[in-house]
């Protein structure tokens, strides 16, 4: 018996250990290439958030503006994303960063702790630092397997191919589409309610957008809250308290603001859900923004 | 408990310790271990069920029992059909209730009279029909007198609900698993060695063969009305390997666990794609089931005795039964019947029995004769695979018109199949040690023994890497459905 278990746990060790290393190894080497990531030395503003200024915000058109933003990213991850960025690119001048109603909603908590996390962080894992690494490792506690390859898919992906997948970047291929009332409804009742109870604020994404905060200030980066644009039907069914507390946030901590949430635009600028745009809607919201940055930039 | 999650992960070794560090002084305390642990394994998916099992083994305890005192034939024959109605009974109520009431009211419908009926909404026990048939075997062989009646409840309650074989068999006879809970078992370390390789073979077959198969396959069927003759052939191919990955793993997963307890479960699968014609195919596909009605059925039926017409009717029987009992739906009882009907030349023929021993026995690849049997064999096999994975009779028959139209001289195409490819290279490869291993228990069995040991290792390692690489989605055994 004890020689049986003896081989079983050696069999075991080794690939355990040489995993380990290789996982060390492999963040220890990822780590320091994040100091050659490469964005051009022009680019003086970023966009950051999750798949509403991913899909809205076409960055060609913003002379000297990268965006980064990245498909359920909540401010958790967008936190340490643009901390190595910061750290690591000082041309960076200015952070726009897409804070709409939805964020404040523990709906995006899934994406961080709950059952989507497995899909979701391994992107961002080498990012973070050991402390946070831990506890990404136990919120996937259930799914080790599926995690760690993941990471380790991951990981090689950004070291062999530099294909980096926390980076996103604008992408909109909805054309001729237009919302539609039963789809909002949907999108509504998946974001701010669980079984027909209003969802608590995401505890989160607000300690994040405040760390987001300090962290910019240290930097010397104007960091501006940007709302992308809703359909007027999905804005009227977001719940009362919610808007009050984004405003509550954006007063307290006289938070730069651009509110495009009411931005006119045409029936096809939308997707189905109505708090995407769509192609259309991407490059009328990208050419307000234009605008706005001209003027804030005349007005210095 | 599925095996490839990482709940049994951590459920086996624990159990393992238990099990030969502080139950092994005392068998009883064994057993009861084996008994506890079985009912968190069963329990894990829904612990309502448990009740069933336990149900079951109470009945099926006294009846044996009651048998054991009782000489008169008739009341030995009432006991049997107490036992035979309880776990038929179960069956028919979980698994065929609403398939009767849908098809009472489609016939009555068919002959003008409309009649209010309602299906109810039954939750299948999973391994139901494995458990049921294990422990009917027990009141038959008893009442056959060809088992002595045990008065050990424990020992009887870890036979009925013993943790590897409980929800996907292989379904063991009383008179080969019964006594193995009745002797001191001892550890035995190559046993182990082999169960633990086992173990590995048979997560390969699962997690990199049919998890990987299942996604194309699924993708194929659910949309078949998408795709041409030729995707569609791929489909039920994809789905050939992945039935063969899913359930001959899940054995193999079984067999394996049962050894590492100092236990021997009969062997489920002998490598039925290389079969040479279908009878061959019956006799290494799903064996345990197979023998079951085999024994329990076909025998009591007449069997090959009272002249052809007989063996005929009783082949199709057993066919038709076995179909039924892998679900209640028609396509089961085509693919049962279709079966039956590749059979009967055999046995017109007298030749069901050609072909005993191992293709190609010695040799390395097999005559051209032997290749295009087992390719006619396997292509039978394909084709009535097409009625079991269908959802119901038109699907099926809809997949068929299109294979059979000129789509087929098309190339295949769905989204994905750039992927797919390299699924290609991995089912050769499961071929290639399939074949290989054909002569063993598994595929692995005598493989790389020879080799040194850091070869060998970084053989298994490669084996765990692959599994490792594609897992982590732990997809459901598509035989917990029956």
């Amino acid at each position: 018996m004890k020689p049986f278990i003896k081989k079983i746990l050696l069999f075991t060790a080794i690939p355990v250990t040489s995993g380990l290393l290789f996982l060390i190894l492999l963040t220890l080497y990822l780590k320091a290439s994040y100091q050659d990531y490469p964005i051009g030395s022009n680019i003086s503003i970023l966009f950051a958030g999750d798949s509403h200024i991913q899909s809205s915000v076409d960055d060609r058109l913003i002379p000297h503006s990268l965006n980064i933003a990245k498909n359920s990213e909540s401010l958790y991850f967008t936190y340490y994303k643009l901390k190595m960025l910061l750290d690591t690119h000082p041309s960076i001048k200015q952070v726009f960063l897409g804070v709409s109603y939805h964020s404040l909603s523990n709906y995006f908590n899934q994406y961080i702790d709950g059952k989507y996390s497995v899909n979701i962080s391994p992107r961002y894992f080498f990012l973070l630092p050991f402390k946070e690494q831990i506890r990404v490792f136990n919120w996937n506690r259930n799914h080790p397997a599926g995690f760690l390859k993941s990471i380790f898919k991951k990981g090689m992906a950004q070291a062999a191919l530099h294909r980096y997948s926390f980076m996103g970047g604008f992408t909109n291929s909805f054309e001729g589409t237009t919302a539609v009332d039963s789809s909002m409804e949907k999108r509504i009742k998946f974001q701010y309610y669980t079984k027909g109870k209003l969802n608590p604020f995401s505890v989160y994404n607000i300690r994040y957008l405040s760390e987001i905060e300090g962290l910019c200030q240290a930097r010397g980066v104007e960091l501006t809250v940007l709302s992308s644009p809703l359909h007027d039907h999905y804005y009227k069914k977001v719940p009362k308290a919610y808007k009050d507390k984004l405003n509550q946030i954006i007063t307290t901590n006289k938070l730069n603001y651009i509110d495009l949430t009411n931005l006119p635009l045409d029936e096809n600028c939308y997707i189905p859900d109505g708090d995407h745009v769509s192609f259309f809607g991407a490059k009328n919201t990208s050419k307000t923004l234009r605008e706005m940055i001209d003027e804030q930039t005349a007005e210095r | 408990m599925l095996f490839n999650s990482i709940d049994f992960a951590i459920f086996l070794p624990i159990v393992f310790l238990l099990y030969w560090f502080v139950t092994d002084k005392n068998l009883k305390l064994q057993n009861f271990l084996i008994v506890t642990a079985s009912y968190v394994f069963y329990g894990w998916w829904d612990w309502r069920f448990l009740s069933l099992i336990l149900f079951s083994t109470l009945v099926d305890y006294l009846v044996g029992v009651g048998l054991l005192k009782q000489t008169n034939q008739s009341k030995r024959k009432i006991l049997l059909w107490v036992s035979i109605l309880v776990n038929l009974g179960f069956l028919a109520f979980f698994k065929y209730f609403n398939f009767f009431i849908d098809n009472f009211i489609a016939a009555f419908s068919f002959f003008g009279t409309e009649i209010q009926a309602n299906s109810l909404n039954i939750i299948l026990p999973v391994g139901i029909s494995f458990y049921t048939f294990q422990t009917l075997s027990y009141s038959i062989d008893v009442y056959r007198r060809k088992i002595e009646p045990t008065r050990d409840f424990i020992a009887f309650a870890a036979f009925v609900s013993f943790f590897p074989q409980l929800v996907a068999g292989p379904i063991e006879r009383a008179t080969h698993l019964l006594p193995q809970f009745y002797v001191k078992r001892t550890f035995d370390y190559s046993k182990a060695v082999d169960g633990m390789r086992q173990i590995l073979w048979g997560l390969f077959k699962k997690i990199v063969i049919a998890d990987q198969c299942a996604e194309y396959a699924n993708q194929i069927f659910n949309h078949s009305d998408n795709y041409s003759g030729s995707t569609l052939i791929l489909g039920a191919l994809f789905f050939t390997f992945q039935i063969y990955g899913d359930f001959s793993g899940y054995s193999d997963i079984a067999i394996g666990t049962s050894r590492l307890f100092g236990f021997n479960l009969m062997q489920n699968f002998n490598f039925p794609y290389f079969s040479r014609d279908i009878a061959e195919f019956w006799r290494r596909w799903h064996i345990s089931l197979s023998t079951w009605f085999r024994d329990y059925l076909y025998i009591p039926l007449g069997g090959s005795h009272g002249g052809m017409w007989m063996k005929v009717r009783n082949t199709f029987i057993i066919f038709i039964v076995s179909g039924f009992w892998h679900g209640a739906n028609w396509t089961f009882i085509v693919w049962g019947t279709l079966n039956a009907i590749y059979f009967l030349p055999l046995l017109l023929t007298n030749s069901n029995r050609t072909h005993l021993g191992t293709i190609a026995e010695g040799r390395t690849i097999p005559n051209i004769k032997e290749l295009f049997q087992m390719i006619l064999t396997f292509g039978l096999t394909v084709f009535a695979w097409i009625f079991f994975r269908a959802n119901d009779l038109d699907h099926a028959v809809r997949y068929l018109s299109e294979i059979f139209s000129n789509s087929l001289f098309t190339l295949p195409k769905f989204p994905g199949i750039e992927t797919a490819y390299n699924l290609f290279f991995l089912v050769t490869f499961f071929i290639f040690m399939e074949w290989q291993g054909r002569s063993g228990q598994y595929a692995i069995s005598n493989f790389a023994l020879r080799w040194k040991r850091p070869v060998r290792y970084a053989f298994y390692y490669l084996i765990i890497a692959a599994i490792f690489w594609f897992g982590g989605k732990e997809q459901q055994f598509i035989y917990f459905q029956f």
